[in-house]
């Protein structure tokens, strides 16, 4: 198969999955408990001209193919409708709530990974020897701790013993930046206890995956030949050895970013980060459904993003993809 | 002097509950442009005996005893930055055919440049790069090929890119281990007319580790036979293919139905293969031997030399 025809029956592929993701979306805030006008008017009785109309603005008093079918116009045209409770546009609602996500998941999962992975290849050159336990079994301990846990109990040590780390929020309340520079510091500042958090609890999967498979590659016939060429110890390693080990990993990365992102989420709650988390989150409890349609749907996007890059990706990492 | 002395060696492998030895006291030498082949059934040590040789021997396995010269250098003392300079200078190494020795990832050419710069035979990454391409065209690779990966070519190749990459550093010295294994015959065939025309144009030497007697007769001008770690006989291809002494090398050779004359498959031989961890006392080809006589289970069999370069362990020979 071409390259070019690879990557576009994947990206096929990728658009009927968000299809049926779509669809199962729509039936399943179907048939969630609660009546839809009541939740809407978030009183008990209404009257039934006023239920009516609510209806038919709404669309409820048409059959479900046609809601469908204006679901799917909706959605594809961002008109995603307004929060019961805000009645601010879902849309913006989300959009900031993602983007917030975004900051946090994308500085602890880089971290996650490249630490994680030093990990590995410091366990991994190691292997059966005494680092190399301590390693595993330190990654393994972390690994069993609950997140949810793990970041009350940074909240209490930094809110208690060390004060001075911000332990809520993304930007300190009602805060004032005389340049654009100190509002960075100031959300960095904010990042800190959520990314060691997030780092902590999911970096075992990265170490343990890396470190196997580098004890794996290093035992193959071609780190043999590498040594044999008489190549620095540093040299096979980095060029010949973790190379071929971190294709493992690299897959387990895109893959992962599901889990990785439900962990956030949870984090997010814990550290007060406005992002989907907390959005998700103060929404269930105020049965906003239309922001928490957004929201998992928002969600299943990215993961199904991930995926895709993956398989667009990996190709360049490993050759014998590539031509095929 | 020889290019390549190798002196009562022994090689051992740490190991749960105690030490294997994997190579017994072997002595040997290699002279420039000669060639040898190293055989002896699987787990005889073969493969040890040729990584020591460049000091690419497991974590767990060391050198107990003996010696290895290099024309009249002793490496018993060198150090990881002296090993790494002999290393793919004086010999390379190469692998079993269409194995993965060829790191996937990384382009054959950029393989074969890679020993050049790091051992400075060429200094310039264009001089490199252009001499990569003369060694895989002299292997019959065509420049056109040579920024495949490594699974784009057939075994052939791979196994031809290998002898390319394994002469990028000008040794003297080719250890070759199983180089015919795992690939077809008329591949098989072609791949030993290569390293036979290589012998001869470059001078180099050869040391083959092989299972297969039919590599040795078409490629070496000495055997050396071993069996359970030690040098059991070692002779001249003739001295052993027409006049084997010991009884396991007549049964090695019976074996082969093209030298027993025998059709089809082999006699084979019967019986277990020796643990090297608790290995059968006197002669350890005593259990299997049919020749097997009163000094064998309980006195070890010293080495005798009955001709100029024929050298046979066993208590058949040797008293007078
Ligand atoms: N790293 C190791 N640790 C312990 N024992 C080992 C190790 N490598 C090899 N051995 C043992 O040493 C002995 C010799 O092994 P070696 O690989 O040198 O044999 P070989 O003659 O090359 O066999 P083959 O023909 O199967 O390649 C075998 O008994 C093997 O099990
Ligand atoms: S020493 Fe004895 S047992 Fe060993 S090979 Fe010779 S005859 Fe056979
Ligand atoms: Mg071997």
């Amino acid at each position: 198969m071409t390259t070019a025809s690879r990557i576009s029956s994947r990206i096929g592929q990728t658009v009927l999955t968000l299809f049926i993701v779509v669809t199962f979306n729509f039936w399943l805030f179907r048939l969630l408990p609660g009546n839809f006008t009541q939740l809407l008017s978030r009183a008990g009785a209404l009257d039934p001209a006023a239920v009516a109309s609510l209806k038919q603005s709404f669309g409820l008093d048409k059959s479900p193919v046609e809601q469908y079918v204006l679901y799917i116009k909706n959605l594809v045209t961002f008109n995603w409708g307004t929060s019961y409770v805000s009645h601010q546009p879902v849309f913006q609602m989300v959009f900031q709530a993602l983007v917030n996500t975004i900051v946090l998941i994308t500085v602890a999962y880089i971290l996650t990974v490249i630490i994680g992975v030093a990990l590995g290849v410091f366990a991994g050159r190691r292997a059966g020897r005494l680092a190399d336990s301590v390693t595993v079994t330190t990654s393994l301990a972390l690994w069993s701790v609950p997140t949810f846990w793990l970041g009350l109990v940074l909240v209490f040590i930094f809110s208690v013993w060390f004060v001075g780390l911000p332990v809520s929020g993304m930007t300190t309340y009602a805060a004032t930046y005389s340049t654009p520079f100190d509002q960075v510091v100031d959300i960095g500042l904010h990042l800190i206890l959520p990314t060691i958090t997030l780092v902590i609890s999911s970096i075992a999967q990265y170490t343990l995956i890396m470190r196997n498979s580098l004890v794996t590659v290093l035992d193959e016939d071609y780190v043999t030949t590498a040594r044999a060429k008489g190549l620095s110890s540093r040299r096979v390693l980095w060029r010949h050895a973790v190379p071929n080990a971190l294709l493992p990993t690299f897959t387990l990365t895109w893959l992962n970013i599901g889990i990785f992102l439900s962990t956030t989420l949870q984090v997010e709650v814990v550290f007060s980060w406005p992002g989907l988390g907390s959005l998700i989150f103060q929404s269930v409890n105020q049965r906003d459904y239309p922001v928490l349609e957004v929201s998992f749907l928002t969600i299943a996007v990215v993961v199904i993003a991930a995926n895709l890059l993956n398989d667009l990706l990996y190709p360049l990492l490993d050759p014998r993809i590539a031509r095929r | 002097m020889s290019l390549l002395a190798v002196t009562d060696l022994s090689i051992d492998y740490a190991q749960l509950g105690g030490a294997t030895r994997a190579v017994t006291s072997a002595s040997f030498s290699m002279g420039t442009g000669s060639s040898i082949g190293l055989v002896g059934e699987s787990g005889s040590g073969k493969t040890t005996l040729a990584l020591s040789l460049l000091g690419l021997l497991p974590a767990n396995g060391r050198v107990a005893s003996g010696e290895i010269h290099y024309a009249d250098e002793s490496v018993s003392q060198y150090s990881e930055t002296q090993w790494r300079r002999l290393r793919w200078t004086k010999a390379a190494l190469v692998f079993q055919g269409g194995m993965n020795a060829l790191n996937p990832v990384r382009r054959i050419v950029d393989q074969i440049v890679e020993p050049m710069l790091v051992h400075g035979t060429e200094t310039t990454k264009q001089a490199a790069t252009q001499r990569a391409i003369e060694l895989l065209a002299r292997v019959g690779i065509p420049a056109s090929r040579a920024r495949d990966f490594p699974h784009e070519y057939s075994g052939g190749m791979r196994q031809r890119a290998g002898i390319a990459m394994a002469l990028a550093c000008k040794p003297q010295l080719l250890i070759a281990d199983e180089p015919a294994t795992a690939i077809d015959v008329v591949v098989q065939a072609q791949i030993i007319r290569l390293l036979a025309e290589l012998r001869e144009s470059l001078g180099l030497a050869l040391l083959i580790i092989t299972h297969d007697l039919g590599v040795v007769a078409q490629l070496c001008d000495d055997v050396i036979v071993m069996y359970a770690s030690e040098i059991v006989e070692s002779a001249s291809v003739r001295g052993i293919f027409h006049n084997p002494k010991h009884p396991y090398t007549k049964q090695l050779l019976e074996s082969v139905p093209r030298f027993s004359g025998l059709r089809g498959v082999g006699a084979g031989i019967s019986g277990q293969p020796p643990s090297l961890t608790n290995p059968p006392t006197g002669c350890r080809f005593h259990p299997r031997c049919p020749s097997v006589f009163s000094p064998c289970a309980t006195e070890h069999p010293p080495a005798s030399r009955l001709a100029e370069k024929h050298v046979v362990a066993c208590h058949l020979y040797g008293h007078d």
